[in-house]
């Protein structure tokens, strides 16, 4: 990874996704067809590709929404929150949210686990996403509008300088984000420092269960894909028990085809104490 | 990076007198309550130039520890680290 560095790495991911929102934030007139489009600008960073479709072929299989959705609520939901889910499990249902409690969602897009985890805290909890996307933190605001949400705060921020206040959060969870990070063992650092003592972290995020090929590693269109940032599942256990946590446990559902891309269901907890 | 949106109505809700929210029956939270520096993580402060139906449409907000400012633009608190904004 010595030839990319961290910024240019996010800076690729943000663009990614932002070319991936553009078209649902100007069908709802949130941006004008022609503002900004990325496509249009000069490409001084990389291969990566914001507006192709290439960047989501690696993971079109881990974005068949009714499947990953499979049981909760998500048809009641706008399509402008249903079609930019790039989430590849269904965190909130990994373990059940309380009312009362205070989650954060690390990458929170257009906003679909914001707006179940909302649900299921109710009206006496707090739910806020963070994203550094700001397409994302547009559309998530709008969606926000339609789903009717009071309950829900979008902040555009980044996930490995959280502008939460330390042990202010019960439940973090988070879908196929943090593989975009270039620094994981920073988010996980961040992560136990939001969460109060007894806290949990829940994520579904893409996992390998073999090495990752040297071909797959330097690959923007595949890092942005959630394969290329995504790291061998005990790696990614080691890191979340390098940032403090305890009780972690994983539970990695490979995809078809044998490459060894898995999604992965993840707890840990934040010691009590 | 800029923020380029020609219009969107969803607005910053910064209302600091929200509804009282009780958690384990002891702490309090509300937006400024929760929300702190990403760098330094200390208090902010918020300055509203320009409010619409009691929301901050455009302000910014000021560490109070590392007085780093984090502007608040068309409802939407840039809260990414400064070197990230461009």
């Amino acid at each position: 990874m010595a030839a990319r560095t961290d910024a240019q790495i996010r800076e690729n991911v943000s663009k990614a996704y932002a070319g991936r929102v553009r078209p649902v934030l100007e069908s709802l007139d949130v941006i004008q067809a022609d503002a900004g489009a990325c496509c249009a600008a000069p490409a001084a960073s990389s291969g990566a590709s914001c507006c192709g479709d290439e960047v989501s072929e690696d993971n079109v299989a881990l974005t068949n929404i009714a499947k990953l959705y499979a049981g909760t609520d998500v048809d009641s939901l706008p399509s402008s929150v249903r079609d930019v889910a790039f989430g590849c499990g269904n965190p909130t249902a990994i373990e059940a949210l309380k009312p009362g409690q205070v989650v954060l969602d690390l990458g929170s897009g257009g906003g679909i686990d914001c707006f179940l985890a909302a649900k299921m805290v109710g009206e006496t909890g707090n739910v806020y996403g963070v994203d550094m996307t700001p397409e994302m933190i547009a559309l998530a605001r709008r969606n926000q509008e339609k789903v009717g949400a009071r309950n829900v705060e979008f902040r555009l921020g980044e996930i490995e300088h959280l502008p939460m206040a330390d042990a202010s959060v019960d439940v973090i969870i988070s879908n196929c984000v943090i593989n975009l990070s270039p620094d994981k063992d920073q988010v996980f650092r961040e992560a136990f420092r939001v969460l109060r003592p007894g806290g949990r972290l829940q994520v579904s995020d893409i996992v390998w269960t073999k090495s990752v090929p040297e071909s797959v590693k330097d690959d923007m269109e595949k890092w942005a894909g959630c394969i290329a940032g995504a790291l061998l599942e005990s790696d990614y256990l080691a890191k979340i028990r390098a940032a403090g946590f305890v009780n972690v446990t994983s539970d990695a559902k490979e995809y078809p085809g044998g490459a060894g891309i898995a999604s992965a269901a993840v707890v840990a907890e934040r010691p009590a104490r | 990076m800029a923020l380029t949106f020609g219009q969107h109505p969803a607005r910053f809700k910064l209302d600091v007198r929200s509804r009282p929210r009780m958690y384990d029956g002891a702490m309090r939270h509300d937006l400024m309550e929760i929300l702190v520096c990403p760098m330094c993580r200390a208090e902010l402060t918020l300055t509203a130039d320009r409010e619409e139906d009691g929301e901050v449409v455009e302000g910014k907000l000021v560490c109070s520890g590392c007085r780093e400012t984090y502007p608040i633009e068309d409802g939407i608190p840039n809260l990414l680290p400064p070197d990230m904004r461009d």
